[in-house]
């Protein structure tokens, strides 16, 4: 047996409500690792192409990986993959694309500690239902005690009632009322964020899952793990940027980014925004945070335990800010630091990626100040820059579904449907998927995410194929972002896989798992409709110039986003209209795909 | 073809695997060993500086309190103002004192509670011993009964083949302290710390400290909740939850 899985799946049909236990496919396991990779082959095999991510033989899969559990930096990460449910190709806007979305957090190492590499969810139950894990018992119990609630209160009632041992991902009323940017959660600030997995979980009636374990995870050759980690270990505390991080977490970035013309501010018109010393991490260290909290095994503890303490919030506990918080903050034009907290707790309490709610309310304000939109049309909310209450009530109405909260709670294109053409300029989105607070016009390369990215407009994607490749490797590995980003290297942790699977990949296979992981989601996509010309930057990016700031003038232009496009297709080994190339599919080991 | 049944810790090779002693602590020598290489260990050597210091101490060689109390021993105590809840102490404990990557088997064990604390729960080696109390097993020669002061690193220790299985010692902890000691599959106790200062060593945050042993381990050992309760009261003194801020 090789150590790093534990070699088992729990598979749980909400209709039928059964569960069962399979064992991995070990040599499926080799070729797409865990995580992202083994969702995507996972989701290929178990969905039909065009179907919707409401169809209850739609699986959801909580996927660990190799590395998940074990003693090296940041092994915490939880994938999870399903249909998205804010992803959709121009062409079709009734099915979706897939969606991975990655969350910290401690739930992962436990589903591995109870022995199970992945568990995958199918049907819908008939009520609410939360599914309790403790190794070899499953339990499906009813939930309606626990729907309508918010993440903190059945957070703590959870601990309450099934123990504090027990780790859950769950979801808020959002994703209860299935809005399409709904997330799951996982204590309370964990969240897996992008691509709606918490209305695709909420369209199974599932609040919850509770995970205990009480076995270990093995490692297959232990000299060379020792090795491997304490290489990993040295590289990234060694590194230049750990302390700052350590201290700041990505909220360090916030003024720096608006420095570089890079932040996303009213709506992405701006790269800087002249506010940004009220919205800073350094101010945060004054005034909010009282200690660090971080995932499982990571040093780094990236975010920030914090308590309002002053003004009409006081009292209000949260875990910001963080980078992406710019998009409640400078995209919506905010001033008020501490209203800015609280709207970005809010959407973590409600289970509302708080990054598609900024983009969605900033698009809302635009529209509202050009007079698109009146207050009429959001149930009488002035929606003016800044108005933190006014983003308040907005929210709350969307994570209920009330009034106007139904049209919010879908996506800028159902929205630019509604309020006409005129509004696609600023509507910030590829794919469907609302943009995140990265501004592209300043950053060399950078659209390459956006516009590549297999669940959308998608920040975290990577710029170029070789940072992409790595990150697709890492949420396949169960291993966390920022370490590398930090400074620990993907040929370290392709030795610590090498030495807990017993796998002996060099870097170029390393790479090429990576290669055919991408592949294959893009081949998913393109399965359901997805083409060429869903890979592009909204209007906004490359008919309006940035006006003031370090980047003033920064604009992209459309033959050169073209010109990218042919030369990342023809580097994937993809054709011209952005298809994977029989060729490439043969040498990745797809040849599935064209079957 | 695997067999997903198959008991995956041994794969762990054999000399990975702590010793399996009829003591299960340590001696002396091992102990201060153990910690002088701990302060030296490469991986960590960014961080360690200040807890290498807490490491060092030598608890034997501690002077009289200045309340003249004599020092004996020492516990591991634990700061939830700096604790991040990274479990990586766990697993440090899990891996060397068990050779496995199982935290549920680790003797120091971290609590999340909400508004976010974590809370570490640890043998506090109370001088007081309500545990050895209520042994019931008749003292040996040495005065020893199935589980004991350990004669030079006074860690709370186990024999477990003088041991009677009764529960008693852990009814106890469980009822009068902070609960840590627990039974094993076999029903002999469990979860008394062994004082390697292995958690101390990785802990990233600087969380976890060796301070000398109280005589009385009431305070110093109150169960998680109890703790909680306190550490969000220092922490978050006045807060409100989200949900009725945003009422
Ligand atoms: S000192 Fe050693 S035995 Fe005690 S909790 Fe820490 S690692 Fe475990
Ligand atoms: S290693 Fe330190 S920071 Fe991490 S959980 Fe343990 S005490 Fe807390």
């Amino acid at each position: 047996m090789p150590g790093g899985y534990v070699g088992k799946i729990l598979e749980v049909d909400l209709t039928a409500k059964k569960t069962k236990t399979v064992p991995m496919d070990m040599e499926e396991a080799q070729l797409f690792i865990g995580g992202r990779g083994l969702g995507a082959k996972w989701l290929w095999d178990r969905t039909k192409p065009g179907s919707s991510y409401l169809d209850p033989d739609t699986p959801i899969c909580f996927i660990s990986g190799p590395l998940n559990g074990l003693p090296a930096p940041s092994t915490g990460r939880l994938t999870i993959v399903t249909r998205s449910a804010s992803t959709f190709p121009k062409s079709n806007p009734n099915t979706t694309g897939i969606s991975h979305s990655s969350v910290g957090g401690r739930w992962t190492p436990e589903l591995k500690f109870a022995g199970y590499d992945a568990l995958i969810v199918t049907g819908a139950a008939s009520g609410p239902v939360g599914i309790v894990i403790e190794n070899e018992k499953v339990k499906i119990v009813p939930a309606e005690k626990y729907w309508g609630m918010r993440n903190y209160e059945l957070q703590v009632a959870l601990d309450k009632d099934i123990g504090q041992l027990y780790k859950s991902v769950y979801i808020g009323p959002a994703g209860e009322n299935l809005v399409r940017y709904a997330n799951i959660m996982t204590e309370v600030h964990h969240a897996a964020g992008r691509g709606g997995t918490g209305a695709v979980m909420g369209s199974k009636k599932l609040k919850f899952v509770a995970v205990r374990g009480t076995n270990a995870i093995g490692i297959h050759d232990m000299k060379a793990w020792k090795k491997a980690d304490k290489q990993a270990w040295t590289e990234l505390l060694s590194s230049s940027g750990f302390e700052q991080w350590r201290k700041y977490g990505t909220a360090m970035v916030l003024t720096a980014s608006s420095d570089w013309g890079s932040e996303a501010v009213y709506n992405f018109k701006e790269g800087t925004y002249e506010h940004a010393d009220l919205l800073s991490a350094e101010r945060a260290y004054r005034n909010l945070w009282v200690g660090d909290s971080g995932c499982y095994m990571c040093p780094i503890a990236c975010l920030n335990r914090g308590m309002i303490r002053t003004g009409r919030f006081s009292g209000m506990t949260h875990d910001g800010p963080e980078y992406e918080g710019a998009m409640m903050g400078a995209n919506c034009g905010v001033k008020d630091f501490y209203g800015w907290m609280a709207n970005t707790a809010a959407s973590d309490d409600y289970g509302i990626c708080f990054i598609s709610m900024g983009n969605i309310i900033g698009f809302c304000m635009e529209a509202y100040e050009k007079g698109i939109i009146k207050a009429s049309d959001l149930d009488g909310i002035e929606l003016k820059w800044g108005d933190v209450d006014a983003m308040l009530a907005i929210q709350k109405k969307v994570a209920y579904g009330e009034g106007c909260g139904k049209l919010l709670g879908r996506n800028l294109r159902a929205l630019v449907k509604v309020w006409g053409k005129e509004c696609e300029h600023f509507a910030i989105e590829t794919k469907g998927q609302a943009w995140a607070a990265w501004n592209t016009r300043s950053l060399k390369n950078y659209e390459t995410t956006y516009l590549t990215a297999s669940r959308g407009g998608d920040h975290l994607t990577g710029s170029d194929i070789k940072t992409q490749n790595a990150r697709a490797m890492n949420d396949s590995l169960g291993i966390c972002l920022f370490p590398q980003i930090v400074g620990l290297k993907p040929e370290t942790i392709k030795d610590l896989l090498n030495a807990a699977a017993g796998y002996h990949l060099t870097m170029d296979d390393y790479m090429k798992t990576a290669d055919r992981i991408y592949t294959l989601e893009r081949s998913f996509n393109m399965a359901n409709g997805f083409a060429r010309a869903d890979d592009t930057v909204p209007p906004r990016m490359y008919k309006e110039a940035l006006s003031k700031g370090a980047a003033k003038g920064k604009i992209l232009k459309l033959d050169e986003i073209e010109k990218l496009l042919d030369k990342y297709y023809a580097d994937r080994g993809w054709d011209n209209k952005g298809n994977p190339t029989k060729a490439r599919l043969e040498e990745l080991g797809l040849n599935f795909v064209q079957a | 073809m695997f067999d997903p049944n198959k008991k995956l810790h041994n794969d762990v090779p054999a000399e990975e695997t702590a010793p399996e002693k009829k003591l299960r602590t340590p001696n002396r020598r091992d102990f201060l060993k153990g910690m002088a290489v701990g302060a030296g260990a490469v991986a960590l050597a960014p961080l360690v500086t200040e807890q290498a210091k807490a490491v060092d101490i030598d608890v034997f060689a501690m002077k009289p309190s200045v309340r003249g109390e004599k020092v004996v021993g020492g516990r591991i105590s634990h700061d939830p103002r700096k604790c991040a809840g990274c479990r990586i102490c766990e697993v440090a404990c899990a891996l060397k004192n068990h050779g496995e990557v199982n935290p549920f088997k680790s003797r120091i064990r971290i609590y999340t509670y909400q508004p976010t604390v974590f809370i570490g729960i640890v043998c506090q080696q109370c001088g007081d011993r309500p545990c050895i109390s209520a042994c019931p097993v008749d003292p040996d020669k040495e005065g020893r009964k199935a589980i004991f002061e350990h004669p030079e690193t006074k860690a709370l220790t186990v024999d477990t083949e003088r041991c009677e299985k009764c529960g008693e010692c852990v009814e106890a902890c469980n009822t009068e302290r902070n609960g840590n000691l627990r039974l094993k599959e076999d029903e002999t106790p469990d979860g008394f710390c062994l004082l390697c200062g292995e958690c101390v060593k990785k802990c990233p945050q600087n969380a976890l400290a060796v301070f000398p042993r109280t005589t009385d381990g009431k305070y110093a050992s109150r169960n998680a909740d109890v703790m909680a309760k306190e550490a969000i009261e220092t922490i978050y003194g006045g807060y409100k939850t989200i949900t009725d801020n945003l009422k």
